[in-house]
């Protein structure tokens, strides 16, 4: 119905295409191809053509063509126009003049010949110049890069009180640099896509040669080229598209803003996927304990770093099963409540309208709001938020009876528990409002089943052939080492299994003498 | 897979066990229960203390009676509802205090709706009023101010008796358990009220000895401790002597830090001896004079006349026990029973005769482990 309504409104071809003539190769005549480029770039005002000619080489006549705002201008002058328009006429004939030009006059970092049209498109859109000569079948692309991208900050989504304090930037190539600054070996490789028919974003995979499963790096490839779309904006868009379980909860694909991870996940044998124009970069695969896991629990030492992960883990038990336990203790099972506390429930609860199940269903929503207000706000009107939520909403609430003393402290530490997983809060709020009202029909049983559930979905998903739950079930040492707890670097003499077809990390007994 | 994830949910949802929801304001909650029996009318009384919870952010609670009756005592429970308004809530009840009457002969309808009824804990305890009802208990209690849930504050007094052992707390199952088995009887603690600065509130203390499910008689304070002596329950408490030191009388207290006390019957031509060892440690927790009880020579006098009187109170309860009650609260015949079975089989039907003629043959060990912060009496010079 949809469509036939959709056809009447905008016609079975709405969308009428230039049909422009566009041949392949560039020819002889600088003029006819400058009329190639002007056509393509019709109506796009920001691309310049600029002619040259020498001074005293009467035959040399060029173009030079490049898109304002990509590129650096002061580059431009100095090493293409001031040479190209000084160069003297050649004494000699044996260089023809395309030589000549690269190796003697032009003095940019990066040249390259080219005679293919939508090459030359490509090179201009992303900030080469392309220099066009009379005479000759073929144009000079030169590396004039150059745009204003942001500083190298600290990522806010990532802070740490000790470790490297630099983010990944929107601008790919900086990333990249970011990562080979860190990995000095030719063992690391990146290979270049272009995804989206559109925007053609760049989409850089790193890995490290010696250590990736090639198995994993083959599946990559295949899923990444099979993707089609008009545009890449975010690496969100390529997660999407490659994840595993794409009805889960979870995410099988990892993504963090700092270079540091993506190194770590480097040498473990990851691969990590970037995309020109955003500072989050993916890593696969990617599993359940990863969302546990701190850059800053490496750096500290293992003890510290040890309590840290159980916290993470303790807390995710929390923030997902405080209010269903809550529910089912205090409507179901009140017997299993101890009698001082049942007696301050019940006293708190005396007078109040709603049921139990209404009034967590409230506090939690209203927690949830006050968090997804608080996210896109400055932070200056944020701070107002949080007054308002814990005056408004905990105080008020309860002194007017609309909600019990317990279910505020319930929604609050569900709340907070929340904050020490921040990856995980998507997965999170699904699985506490699924048990939540499991355990509101059906008491602790319920929230049992929904625990079994929750079980079995983990243990069902992988990530890129990898399971999920790895490491996890498992009650080897060498396994243990780097899940709930985290060991000491010279106690980890492996990487992680599975993950690299080369798994010896380092060689044993390292352990520092006593002096 | 959608079929069957459907039906599993339908069956998670409509076949499961767990219907009833309930919020905890809509209940109230038992804190204990009083029964009584009225024999004109052939009708149980029962009384029970709910906790009101007064609504406000102090969370004021108060205790409050209500009575009503019955052919049987759940009937008198159901038709509680209607004074209440409000289903009550048992699980939280702690105690369950009878009638002398129901102790002598009307046990079995009382512990067998306790086992029943899915509401009640197992752990609730029981009590014998020595008051004429059992009611009195909970309507002559003026004591608000000092604890204004009586049950509960009953509860409490049953919980810190190992530093009291002048009563012991058993939990109905415990009662149960041992009706069920052959020779044993169980013993109740009994509560009566007292009446001090103008209050009314009562106290636990003494013990009620059953034979089997009716009351027989029972044991005093003193009594008591020596009884639990006798079947190692001993956890704490005093023992308090006036030996002879130095041609001069002085009352010494000790306090029980650790007891151990082991029964093991000897058949001997025809005749079974228990032989009950009793090693306690001890340590000196008061002295009521300038006499050295500490030092070697003092302490050894300390030491025999404590073991003489627990020995002589341990014997004397036993010898009471068989004479009057004629009833196996120190569980002998299990004791037999455990270590030799084949005597057993062909004593235990003259059991109840046997009881009071068995010999026991008492050794108390005191160990004296120090005097607490102290190592000298006060001298006065």
């Amino acid at each position: 119905m949809f469509r036939i309504l959709k056809n009447k409104l905008f016609g079975q071809d709405h969308i009428t295409r230039k049909n422009i003539y566009k041949p392949t190769y560039l020819t002889k005549s600088l003029d006819e191809n400058i009329l190639v480029f002007q056509t393509i770039f019709d109506h796009d005002e920001t691309i310049i053509f600029r002619k040259i000619e020498s001074r005293e080489w009467k035959h040399l006549k060029c173009c030079l063509i490049l898109a304002d705002g990509m590129v650096k201008k002061e580059d431009i002058q100095d090493f293409i126009i001031q040479p190209v328009v000084e160069s003297k006429d050649p004494k000699n004939q044996d260089l023809n003049i395309l030589e000549r030009l690269s190796n003697q006059i032009i003095t940019t970092a990066e040249i390259q010949k080219q005679k293919d049209i939508d090459h030359l498109v490509g090179a201009i859109l992303s900030g080469d110049s392309v220099l066009l000569i009379e005479g000759v079948k073929e144009a000079l692309i030169l590396d004039t890069k150059g745009w204003a991208f942001r500083a190298i900050t600290e990522p806010i989504s990532e802070q740490v009180v000790r470790g490297p304090r630099e983010g990944f930037t929107e601008t790919l190539i900086v990333n990249l640099s970011l990562i080979r600054r860190k990995i000095l070996t030719p063992d690391l490789k990146f290979q270049f896509k272009k995804i989206g028919t559109r925007t053609n974003t760049k989409v850089c995979i790193c890995y490290i040669e010696s250590v990736v499963h090639e198995k994993i790096l083959k599946e990559l490839h295949k899923r990444l080229d099979d993707i089609e779309i008009d545009g890449i904006l975010e690496s969100g868009y390529i997660e999407e598209f490659i994840e595993d379980a794409p009805f889960s909860p979870f995410s099988t694909v990892g993504h963090t803003e700092r270079p540091d991870v993506i190194v770590g996940n480097l040498l473990e044998g990851r691969i990590a996927i970037l995309i020109d124009g955003t500072p989050f970069v993916l890593s696969i695969p990617h599993l359940f304990i990863q969302d546990f896991q701190a850059n800053e629990d490496y750096y500290n030492r293992a003890f510290y770093a040890t309590i840290n992960r159980m916290l993470r883990i303790l807390s995710f038990f929390l923030t997902t099963s405080v209010p269903a336990i809550y529910i089912a203790l205090a409507t179901f099972h009140q017997e299993m409540i101890p009698t001082p506390l049942i007696l301050s429930i019940s006293a708190a609860r005396e007078g109040v309208p709603f049921p139990t199940i209404v009034e967590a269903l409230l506090m939690l929503l209203a927690f949830e709001l006050l968090r997804e207000s608080g996210v896109r706000l400055p932070a200056p009107v944020g701070t107002t938020i949080g007054f308002v939520g814990a005056i408004i909403l905990g105080q008020a609430a309860v002194d007017a009876k609309f909600v019990s003393a317990p279910i505020v402290i319930v929604a609050a530490l569900t709340g907070i528990t929340n904050f020490l997983i921040p990856k995980m809060i998507g997965p999170v709020i699904v699985i506490r409002f699924t048990f939540l009202m499991l355990s509101a029909f059906l008491g602790l049983y319920g929230y049992i089943f929904g625990v079994i559930g929750l079980f079995i979905h983990l243990m069902s998903l992988r990530s890129f052939g990898i399971p999920y739950m790895s490491h996890i079930g498992s009650l080897k040492i060498q396994d243990m080492k780097d899940t709930s707890i985290r060991a000491p670097w010279w106690y980890m003499y492996y990487r992680p299994k599975l993950l690299s077809h080369n798994s010896i990390r380092k060689k044993d007994s390292q352990i520092p003498e006593k002096r | 897979m959608m079929k069957k994830f459907l039906l599993l949910s339908i069956t998670l949802f409509l076949l499961s066990g767990c219907w009833n929801y309930q919020d905890i304001n809509n209940t109230r909650l038992v804190a204990g229960m009083a029964i009584d029996y009225d024999q004109e009318k052939d009708e149980y009384i029962t009384t029970i203390e709910i906790v009101n919870l007064q609504a406000g952010q102090r969370g004021v609670m108060k205790g409050q009676i209500y009575q009503s009756r019955g052919n049987l005592p759940f009937e008198g429970v159901r038709d509680m509802i209607i004074k209440t308004g409000k289903k009550l809530y048992w699980p939280h009840a702690k105690i369950i205090i009878i009638s002398q009457d129901i102790a002598k002969e009307k046990m079995i309808p009382i512990l067998d709706y306790i086992y029943r009824d899915s509401e009640f804990r197992q752990e609730v305890y029981l009590i014998v009023s020595k008051e004429k009802t059992a009611q009195e208990i909970f309507k002559r209690y003026t004591g608000e101010e000092f604890s204004s849930i009586l049950g509960y504050h009953i509860h409490q007094g049953i919980k810190s008796e190992k530093s009291i052992s002048k009563y012991t707390g058993i939990e109905s199952w415990k009662f149960i358990k041992a009706l069920y088995e052959e020779g044993i009887s169980a013993t109740l603690p009994a509560i009566k009220n007292v009446e001090r600065n103008e209050r009314i509130y009562p106290i636990l203390g003494e013990l009620a000895v059953f034979q089997k499910d009716s009351l027989v008689g029972w044991l005093t304070e003193s009594e008591t401790k020596a009884f639990l002596w006798a079947v190692d329950e001993i956890k704490g408490g005093l023992i308090i002597i006036d030996p002879q030191v130095e041609n001069e009388k002085v009352n010494v207290t000790l306090e029980i830090l650790k007891s151990k006390t082991t029964v093991k019957p000897i058949y001997k031509d025809g005749e079974i001896i228990m032989n009950i060892e009793i090693t306690t440690d001890v340590a000196i927790g008061e002295i009521a004079g300038s006499i050295d009880v500490i030092g070697k020579e003092g302490r050894a006098i300390v030491q025999k006349q404590a073991q003489k009187y627990i020995k002589n109170q341990v014997e004397e309860v036993i010898k009471k026990v068989q004479k009057d009650y004629n009833s196996d609260i120190f569980q002998f015949s299990k004791k037999i029973k455990n270590t030799m079975p084949h005597i057993w089989k062909n004593i235990y039907k003259d059991w109840d005769k046997m009881f009071s003629q068995i010999k026991c043959n008492i050794e108390v060990k005191i160990n004296i482990r120090g005097s607490a912060l102290k190592s000298k009496p006060i001298l006065i010079k």
